[in-house]
């Protein structure tokens, strides 16, 4: 559980950072501690710091360097995460996918386009809702 | 029809024209949608409308001619009408009738009166069966020389010898008199055959010193017609307008009138519906001709509602509401002068070379009588993908010689820096004499230009 909020703690700043464009970020609540700082060369530094002992196994570079493998929209539409067949999420966060797997469909025009994966791997986070409308460019998946 | 204004408009174009019409929608009380492409994301309109959608790249085929990305957008937001602005979708006969399948009212005529008019040939056999005044011309192709030479005798020298396939000055060639036609009816016929695979030509009448003088035109679903008045838009390079005026120094007001009332009357013939532009030839007697007929909002359209007060995209908005005209005629009073400037991202002293990039300072003139369309600002950065305009300068004062002066002082205290653009070639334009004088035509700008100012 909380490896989970410390990585969406520190992607939360890493998104702070870009936008403020700031160097230095920090966040803390009575469970974990985050100081961020992007170093020279535009790598960044994080220091997660657990005051929990229980989660101190914690790999601290997990999710450094690399590239984020995103799936944006191509169109304008309204985005299903559910199968209209299956009645089903076509995948959830965490779900392991293949390149090629519908991830969603987005209806343009009543035409259903699919979004296939151009990734293996895992899905980290999707950031819309089901039904709801997408624009030409809007971050749809994080794949890991 | 039953009048219900609507509840939110989708905007299907971008800069100064994107933005006039979402002021116009607050003042109104619409909520507007923008569509942008991703170059535009940082742009004022974007800003400024209720909501914004992301239709596609910076390309123009991508993004604001996507007909399935604008008509997905409507459908996500719930728009019930699409302003086309001028340029982009606004003269497509095929999105307009999509736009109407889909149960969107596009914000303009509809796509059969915009066929009609919007293809040349076809709008001047109409005028012309209509009994209105055309460009004297052969209406069909001529295949001879003995044809050409009996042709020109009865229309008069000077003639223009035109491409039927034509188009971009390939295959034309102005003739002065007899003696050159022969040379000039095979060369354009060689010409044409090379460019466009067709060697068919037809003749029209030239004329050197011309004006070119449009009416406006309001006409709504319960037949009333009526028109702003006239604007004269003879300040061209290369047939791109620079400088537009109302009234036209050059007409009286026998003609003046005569020019609007046969516009009024072109726009009847063909059941004409929203605001549309009539564009009139006149020549040095003022005998005029009808040229073509723009069916949008055209980007001097200020000039027409400083004259008369009149918002001219409300009543567009208006009318497709199926709103009537609360007006007749006579109601219209044509009070101030009004001059527009194009301020264009442009190098006058480098052939008109577009240029693009960040704009550093940014000041727009103000005070009475002055106003400023224009959707850009300080740091703004200026995208390559599109248009040159950067923003127009509108003024006007109770006559011509107050406007004149207004924008003198306007045209000083605009700043902007970052970018090369036509202001200074307004100055020269008018301090000329001919133009304080009001004398000028189609002419004027190449002549300016071969005085080397």
């Amino acid at each position: 559980m909380i490896n989970e909020k410390i990585k969406n703690t520190i992607r939360d700043l890493i998104w702070l950072a870009d936008e403020t464009k700031t160097n230095f970020v920090s966040y803390a609540d009575n469970e974990i501690k985050i100081r961020f700082r992007k170093a020279f060369q535009n790598k960044e530094i994080i220091i997660p710091e657990i005051k929990e002992t229980a989660e101190k196994t914690e790999k601290k570079e997990e999710v450094l360097s690399q590239p984020k493998k995103i799936i944006k929209s191509e169109r304008v539409g309204f985005i299903y995460l559910i199968s209209t067949k299956t009645k089903r999420y076509f995948v959830n966060e965490g779900a392991a996918i293949k390149e090629g797997d519908i991830l969603a469909v987005i209806n343009s025009m009543k035409i259903e386009y699919p979004i296939k994966s151009p990734y293996t791997g895992k899905i980290k986070r999707i950031f819309v809702d089901n039904a709801q409308p997408v624009e030409y460019g809007q971050t749809l998946f994080e794949i890991e | 029809m039953k009048e219900k204004l609507f509840e939110k408009i989708l905007i299907a174009n971008r800069g100064e024209i994107a933005l006039r019409i979402i002021r116009t929608c607050k003042d109104l009380g619409i909520k507007s949608i923008i569509v942008h492409s991703t170059a535009d994301t940082e742009s004022f309109p974007v800003k400024f409308a209720d909501s914004a959608i992301c239709i596609g790249p910076e390309k123009s085929m991508q993004s604001y001619l996507n007909i399935p990305a604008i008509i997905s957008a409507a459908e996500v937001s719930n728009a019930e009408a699409v302003h086309p602005g001028y340029g982009f979708l606004a003269e497509n006969s095929e999105f307009v009738e999509i736009c109407k399948q889909c149960n969107l009212v596009f914000i303009g005529p509809d796509s059969t009166v915009m066929n009609l008019m919007g293809n040349k040939s076809n709008a001047r056999d109409t005028v012309k069966k209509a009994g209105f005044p055309v460009i004297p011309g052969s209406d069909k192709v001529i295949e001879t020389i003995e044809e050409a030479k009996s042709f020109a005798k009865k229309i008069g020298y000077p003639i223009i010898i035109k491409a039927s396939a034509g188009g971009g000055g390939r295959g034309m060639r102005v003739v002065n008199n007899e003696t050159e036609l022969e040379v000039a009816f095979n060369s354009a016929k060689k010409e044409a055959m090379e460019a466009f695979k067709n060697d068919s030509i037809y003749i029209e009448k030239y004329f050197k010193y011309a004006h070119h003088i449009e009416v406006q035109i309001l006409a709504d679903k319960y037949k009333n017609v009526i028109h702003l008045g006239e604007r004269d838009c003879s300040i061209q390079r290369r047939h791109q307008k620079l400088l537009e005026e109302t009234p036209s120094p050059f007409l009286n007001d026998k003609v003046r009138n005569e020019i609007c009332e046969v516009a009024v009357g072109i726009a009847r013939a063909v059941n004409y519906e929203n605001a549309g532009t009539i564009e009139f030839l006149v020549d040095e007697k003022k005998n005029f001709y009808f040229m073509e007929m723009n069916t949008r909002i055209q980007v001097e359209h200020p000039i027409t509602e400083e004259r008369t007060g009149i918002d001219i995209v409300k009543w567009q908005i208006l009318i497709s509401a199926g709103y009537k005209l609360p007006f007749k005629q006579q109601d219209i009073k044509f009070i101030k002068h009004s001059i527009e400037c194009r301020i264009n991202a442009e190098d006058p002293d480098n052939n008109f070379m577009p240029n693009t990039g960040k704009i550093i300072n940014c000041h727009f003139p103000n005070g009475i009588g002055v106003r400023m369309d224009s959707h850009i600002y300080e740091h703004y950065d200026v995208p390559p993908y599109y248009d040159s305009l950067l923003g127009k300068l509108i003024v006007s004062g109770y006559n011509r010689r107050e406007a004149i002066s207004r924008l003198n002082r306007a045209l000083d205290e605009i700043i902007i820096t970052g970018l090369k653009t036509t202001i200074p070639f307004h100055k020269k334009i008018i301090n000329n004499i001919d133009f304080i004088d009001g004398n000028y035509t189609t002419n004027f700008i190449t002549k300016l230009l071969s005085k080397g100012v």
